[in-house]
């Protein structure tokens, strides 16, 4: 049930100066993020991961929430200025965004994104507000059986929905689950895969594979990139007036009423729903031959998709304990440092966090409005800063990072491997969303399965509706993926595995 | 053939088969007392390690045809040693860390690494490493209370 009550008391709660200060942080560094090619928030999230540990849990969990959700709204500022998307999702945003602005309408293109982005994000905190608490008292009542077949549903979805082949997918995953493995089985206490190695008896700790695959990867692969565009150009009128402001609020509300539910589910991720957010506008449009042209329904309710889908993905976290995307896994790993059980218990034993956490996001999409239309020139300045002051800070933040949680070298080596595999999975088209996903996931699954299987032999799932149904959900994903995927243009599934 | 499909396949197989040499050796060794656990350790990994070998012969057997796709530009030569050169003084910080501790390999890494990416002044390079250096030392030792290997320096 909805509580009106906390969640004043959590806005009330973020309203206390260090708390917006870390709302702020988190903003300033998501819309940074987002506007820096190269650099997205699971490499953010994952480098900044271990600082946190310094910090309290409240605050930091605002800030990493803000990273998130934030460079969902810096990433169209590239998209649309220099035709280079920030992040995954604003892919989409190239395809009308550039074209406005070569027409001289790049001002137009920025204030209905980010209008439309405050839309999608505050609709979304609404709906996370409203559903969050109902959908945590039911899902209390699961069990093993049921959080097996959840996690089996999520871990399809991911692997299935990943890009360009469900047979990498599925490979990334399972490597991931193995990987997982590594140390001490948490049932019987042998050890796996350690080979003598006390470091490898530890286990391999989230934060340096994080770091590894996200952040030293995302470096060397922008070792052999570099952008040198710089926008020069004037940005124009910044507000549409009369039927384009009409329509680019219309298709930014349709953009939000399809990414909400989509980002709740598992594997949507966001390149591949601002797609059909993009095609739903085409379809639905009376004139569909200037998609393409620099049609402000394009940019809108991509836009608006793309920050829907980012709060959307909040609900199966906090509710459930299942991050749908590797940011997401991020915070759940953080939460999960703190002592704080992701899940539907969260709502209960913790119900101030959640609540102030709720309310800090009501809060930072008004800063994130405030952040992206008057600063839009500096965001696009910034956006150019060379890789080569970049690279090596950003490389030097993931040896310290990697090596904090435990005080181990072990842990840098794993980062550095996990850097190096992270940047050869992404030359040949791997993606790496399913290893970490796997990695994140399959531990959990494999308890669950394995307490299933204690309670009731393998039939038990067979005497579980809810699990029956998870079940069947998996396989109507992995059969539905093979069709769906390939209604996906290529170029958009390609950044989508990235 | 497409020989890049193949080396992959064959990365994959090994993996797997890593993986399932360990599922083996824990279902062989299993405690026979353990009566509450019917999956076991080791069913878990050989399930896990059959599919990943499965999936490799299936990509294999799927693309092996398949000419290698031009999408992605080839990097030039000086970006690749640009790239080569930072992973090794990656690989050396870490080594530097253990043998002569975070402050001196600190200020080797960002004196190398800034070199590499292209910071060709060396005034601003060594400033650069100095502040770098010290910003990080506050921010992760002082800040961070993490304690570094001391090595043979400090």
């Amino acid at each position: 049930m909805f509580r009106g009550l906390d969640l004043i008391h959590g806005i009330i709660n973020v309203l206390e100066i260090h708390n917006l200060i870390y709302c702020f942080i988190g903003c300033v560094l998501g819309t940074l993020v987002g506007v820096l090619p190269g650099l997205g928030p699971g490499a953010t999230l994952s480098m900044l991961l271990p600082i946190t540990l310094y910090l309290n849990p409240t605050g930091s969990i605002i800030m990493l929430a803000g990273i998130l959700y934030g460079s969902a709204y810096g990433g169209s500022t590239t998209s649309i200025l220099v035709n280079i998307p920030g992040e995954v999702g604003s892919v989409v945003t190239c395809f009308d965004g550039f074209p406005m602005t070569k027409q001289g309408r790049a001002g137009e293109a920025l204030w209905i994104s980010a209008v439309g982005s405050f839309i999608a994000g505050t609709l979304g905190v609404m709906v996370l507000s409203y559903t969050g608490p109902l959908l945590a008292r039911y899902a209390l009542k699961f069990g093993p059986p049921e959080y097996a077949g959840l996690l089996f549903f999520s871990l399809t979805a991911i692997v299935s929905l990943s890009g360009v082949s469900i047979a990498k997918g599925i490979g990334a995953g399972l490597g991931g689950m193995i990987l997982s493995s590594v140390g001490v089985d948490p049932v019987t206490g042998v050890t796996r895969f350690a080979y003598g190695m006390i470091g490898a008896m530890r286990g391999i700790d989230l934060v340096p594979m994080a770091i590894g695959l996200f952040g030293i990867s995302e470096i060397l692969v922008s070792a052999e990139a570099g952008i040198a565009k710089i926008y020069e150009g004037k940005l124009g009128r910044m507000m549409p007036r009369g039927k384009e402001l009409k329509k680019g609020l219309l298709a930014s509300l349709r953009g939000t009423i399809l990414g909400i539910p989509l980002g709740i589910l598992p594997g949507m991720i966001p390149g591949v729903v601002a797609y059909l957010a993009y095609d739903l506008e085409k379809k639905i449009s009376k004139y569909p031959e200037k998609f393409g042209t620099g049609v402000i329904e394009g940019v809108a309710s991509v836009e608006a998709n793309n920050n829907a889908v980012t709060q959307g993905n909040f609900i199966p976290l906090m509710c459930l304990g299942i991050p749908t995307g590797t940011s997401l896994a991020i915070i759940l790993a953080a939460l999960m440092m703190y002592g704080l059980k992701p899940g539907p218990l969260l709502f209960v034993e913790n119900k101030e966090f959640v609540w102030t956490v709720i309310g800090s996001m009501y809060i930072g999409n008004v800063m994130l409005l405030i952040l992206n239309l008057p600063l839009v020139g500096l965001w696009a300045k910034i956006s150019t800063l060379p890789y080569k002051y970049l690279g090596p800070i950003i490389l030097g933040i993931c040896v310290a990072g990697a090596y904090s949680p435990r005080n181990t070298l072990f842990d840098v080596w794993i980062a550095f491997g996990a850097g190096v595999l992270g940047y050869v999975m992404k030359k040949n088209d791997w993606p790496q969303a399913p290893l970490m996903l796997g990695f994140i996931l399959g531990p959990m699954l494999e308890l669950s399965f394995r307490q299933s299987l204690s309670m009731g032999g393998p039939t038990i799932f067979f005497t579980r509706p809810i699990a029956v149904a998870f079940l069947v959900l998996a396989v109507i994903v992995l059969v539905f993926s093979v069709k769906f995927l390939k209604r996906i243009p290529k170029e958009v599934r390609e950044e989508s595995d990235q | 053939m497409n020989f890049k499909i193949l080396i992959e396949g064959i990365l994959v197989l090994v993996f797997g088969l890593v993986a399932m040499i360990e599922g083996l050796r824990l279902i062989l060794y299993r405690d026979p007392y353990v009566l509450y656990d019917p999956l076991g350790p080791g069913i878990y990994i050989l399930v896990l390690s059959l599919g990943l070998m499965a999936v490799s012969v299936f990509h294999f057997a799927i693309n092996y045809r398949k000419f290698p796709g031009m999408r992605k530009v080839a990097a030039s030569k000086k970006m690749r040693v640009q790239l080569f050169s930072s992973i090794g003084i990656l690989a050396l910080y870490i080594l530097l860390v253990h043998f002569v501790g975070y402050v001196v390999a600190t200020l080797t890494f960002f004196f190398l690494e800034l070199r590499v990416s292209g910071v060709k002044s060396w005034r601003t390079n060594v400033i650069l490493t100095l502040v770098l250096t010290i910003v990080y030392y506050v921010i992760f030792v002082k800040f961070c209370d993490m304690v570094f290997p001391k090595g043979l320096l400090f």
